[in-house]
């Protein structure tokens, strides 16, 4: 049943990516812009916001699956926050790739120290250590607190990241969703709204399959040491 | 050209899903590895 719906969501997906694709290099308009450069890189927009949202998505499961494990020390809530960290940590390492290289030919350099970029890098950095830990730290409940109390205070970066263009003047460009100050036309907030949910629906497939490696992982871990082999 | 900066941004993000999805997949292998040595030794014990 399981992997059923994996391989429809699986289907689904295929579908959807390539849906997306061809409205963002088909469908949408170019944009208006003196810089020929910038109306061709505008383009890495319909996946560079679809990946920060889905790595923001990742880190509030981490935050809500942490609280759940301090509060009921349940295995499972710390295999989901595990799950969900790697993903995020994926998508927004994803976000500081295509950043730069969507920069370099609007600003001319590839990377500043602005408060966004600066903040996001200090997001990645924070969820890294996250998984470091993890991986450093004997398996037990010394472990699985720790890490949770690193899932909740971790997310405290991500409102930071995401009001930092409205906080303070950055060089990065200011939110044109969910903001008066900018707005998209209509065929580019489809095809953007499409990716968002193509994006969302690919962080289910990927926590499904991720949360399921870990818990056989660790049954297997489990009776391993049951038959006193470990 | 700009065109490289757009293949480079979309050819990361997919070596990024891909990547993820190809390290799950490898996981598995793995995985089932162990389960194959597990039922061995399970046998061996009876």
């Amino acid at each position: 049943m399981r992997s059923k719906i994996d391989k429809i969501l699986l289907i689904i997906l295929l579908i959807a990516f390539s849906v997306s694709i061809y409205l963002i290099f088909q469908w949408v308009p170019q944009i208006k812009a003196s810089n020929p450069a910038e109306q061709i890189a505008q383009r890495i927009f319909y996946f560079h916001v679809p990946s920060a949202w889905l790595g923001f998505l990742a880190f509030f499961v981490v935050f809500c699956a942490s609280i759940a494990y301090l509060a009921t020390r349940d295995r499972k809530y710390e295999l989901i926050s595990v799950a969900s960290a790697e993903i995020g940590v994926l998508f927004i390492s994803l976000v500081l790739i295509t950043g730069p290289i969507w920069a370099k030919p609007v600003w001319g350099i590839w990377w500043t120290w602005d408060v966004r970029l600066t903040s996001s890098l200090i997001l990645w950095l924070i969820y890294v250590a996250f998984l470091m830990l993890r991986r450093y730290l004997p398996d037990g409940s010394k472990r699985a607190n720790l890490s949770a109390v690193v899932g909740i205070i971790g997310f405290i970066d991500v409102p930071i990241v995401y009001y930092s263009i409205r906080w303070w003047e950055t060089q990065h460009p200011k939110a044109v969703m969910a903001s008066s100050e900018g707005s998209l036309a209509a065929p580019m907030f489809f095809a953007f709204m499409f990716s968002l949910a193509t994006f969302t629906l690919l962080y289910v497939y990927l926590i499904r399959k991720r949360y399921q490696l870990l818990t056989l992982e660790d049954t297997l871990n489990k009776q391993f040491k049951e038959m006193e082999i470990l | 050209d700009a065109f490289v900066y757009l293949f480079l941004a979309y050819g990361f993000i997919w070596m990024g899903i891909f990547g993820f999805i190809w390290y799950m997949n490898k996981k598995v292998d793995h995985l089932n590895q162990e389960m194959t040595l597990l039922k061995e030794l399970i046998d061996q014990k009876k």
